[in-house]
């Protein structure tokens, strides 16, 4: 459906040309995200538990994603089509690709010392996955967003914009930092954490300046409905949710700053002031 | 006279723009998780019944590894209930039975700390907490129905043919007296690890019973008392049996 909406929405404005004043630019963009706010849902503590039977009776117990690892400064690409409607109002449809790793963390039951002589005895490997887990995510996505330019005289025009983005969840992994001695335990775990919605909605709203050809801004993704498969669960049925279908992820915001290049730019209205 | 000129470039853009709308979305692919049987490794019981399997830790993960199966009638537990395994050895101990009272041992001392799910652990440490402070006394566990336990020890001598099973009271709490109990020892995780290391040596060796004060007991097998039923697997060096609780201690030993 999403597809459908995007080409719905791009011929839309291709084909809505009948006025003068109007400009179309195709470009392309860099952004990085230097925080990425993906929460869990919260849990008593005895309610969010594996047990694993082995020697140590080992339970994990989970604690939420570390925050510090949330953020990405690795520029992502990102390419767009602007239409500019009078030299203030524009609409912009972008496809853009994201990547970042972060690590769910949690609490073993058992002592450090304990877990290292049992599954590290010799001390010769590196992180067993003791108490973190490492995972992988990539995206691609989409937005579509409205904007308005101020300072119409000026070369340098500050702007601001509001719109929505679709998220689509491309890959999920473990990272391959950890031994693979714990694979098994740790494949549990990770089957239990990889509950992300496929397709996710957000509402993007945020400021830039326009100099000629560039843009810089800055903006905000909210996720506006739910991000986990299982989000219903935990609204319906918070003290009864099974643990195979019990929701991980709560919302995943972010905040970006992005570069934009118009490599293409076409007055549309060009051909027909020589008409006339 | 006006003219009309056709409009080539919207033509021209609205190709690329669909050549770059496929290739986006021709690199999509859904994410594939593997389907982990969870139910393998959890100790979680409930009312339904089922298996559970303690598996070795042999530096890896590998169910083929069994130390403990135990399978749960339906309705042996009326919720659901974590179990924990522990095998319990002490080299003093093993000598001063085989020394002072002729017995050799041929398995750990195998023992079961369970406790009901919606209760969890006692407490969870944080950095001002007094680890002295977190005390739990050995609870009861009745089944219903018995439940069916199949012991694979690895100990460093296979059982012999006349080997027996032993079965070692736990009491339950205030069951001998208000002021001795058997106690949980907890790591520095703040969870339960088992025992207290010297409750179990003193009920094992007899210097605390019934009638007799904690460790002010001689050396004696009081406590010990030979399991109704079970089963050798030589071959497989295992042993089955049933339990209606989990107040005991089972060894596996040759009495001299």
């Amino acid at each position: 459906m999403f597809k459908r909406l995007f080409l719905i929405s791009v011929s839309f404005l291709l084909f809505s040309i009948s006025s003068y004043g109007q400009f179309l630019h195709f470009g392309v963009k860099t952004f990085m995200t230097p925080k990425i706010y993906m929460a869990f849902f919260d849990y008593d503590e005895t309610d969010y538990v594996y047990y694993f039977s082995n020697e140590n009776n080992e339970t994990i117990r989970f604690s939420g994603l570390e925050e510090s690892e949330t953020k990405s400064r690795t520029p992502f690409p990102d390419i767009y089509v602007r239409y500019n409607n009078r030299n203030h109002l524009f609409f912009q449809a972008e496809l853009f690709a994201m990547w970042f790793s972060n690590e769910a963390k949690y609490k073993n039951s058992v002592d450090f010392d304990k877990y290292t002589q049992t599954f590290n005895p010799n001390n010769d490997r590196e992180n067993l996955g003791y108490n973190t887990l490492k995972l992988n995510w990539s995206f691609t996505g989409s937005t579509l967003i409205a904007g308005y330019l101020f300072s119409k005289t000026k070369a340098f025009r500050p702007y601001v914009f509001l719109g929505a983005t679709t998220l689509y969840l491309m890959r999920l992994d473990q990272g391959k930092f950890y031994s693979d001695e714990r694979q098994l335990r740790n494949d549990i775990i990770f089957s239990n954490l990889s509950t992300f919605k496929k397709t996710t909605l957000y509402v993007t709203g945020g400021f830039g300046f326009q100099y000629k050809a560039f843009s810089f801004d800055a903006y905000y993704r909210n996720t506006v409905a739910d991000a986990d498969i299982y989000a219903n669960n935990y609204y319906e049925n918070l003290t009864n949710i099974s643990l195979t279908d019990r929701p991980n992820y709560d919302y995943f915001d972010s905040v970006n700053i992005s570069i934009s290049l118009n490599i293409l730019s076409f007055n549309i209205s060009k051909n027909k002031l020589k008409d006339y | 006279m006006k003219t009309y000129r056709q409009n080539k470039f919207t033509v021209k853009n609205i190709i690329i723009v669909t050549f770059l709308i496929t290739l986006f979305f021709g690199c999509y692919r859904y994410p594939e998780f593997d389907d982990i049987s969870y139910n393998e490794y959890r100790r979680v019981i409930g009312p339904e019944g089922g298996t559970i399997n303690f598996y070795r830790n042999y530096e890896d993960d590998s169910i083929k590894d069994i130390v403990v199966k135990m399978e749960f009638p339906e309705n042996a537990v009326d919720s659901l209930i974590v179990f924990n395994m522990y095998e319990f050895y002490d080299h003093v101990t093993e000598n001063e039975l085989y020394i002072d009272l002729n017995t050799e041992q041929f398995s750990n001392f195998l023992y079961f700390l369970p406790f009901y799910e919606s209760e969890g652990y006692k407490a969870v440490l944080t950095d001002s907490t007094d680890i002295n402070s977190i005390v739990q006394k050995h609870t009861s566990i009745n089944f219903s129905t018995p439940v069916s336990v199949t012991y694979y020890p690895d100990f460093y001598e296979n059982i012999p043919d006349n080997a027996k099973l032993y079965k070692i009271k736990i009491p339950a709490e205030n069951e001998w007296s208000e002021e001795d109990n058997v106690w949980v020892k907890y790591n520095y995780q703040g969870y339960p690890d088992g025992y207290d290391d010297i409750d179990l040596i003193y009920l094992i060796n007899g210097k605390w019973t019934e009638n007799i004060a904690w460790g002010t007991g001689n050396i004696s097998l009081y406590n010990w008392e030979e399991v109704a039923n079970y089963s050798f697997d030589l071959s497989n060096q295992s042993v089955t049996f049933e339990i209606n609780n989990t107040d005991n201690m089972y060894i596996i030993a040759v009495i001299n």
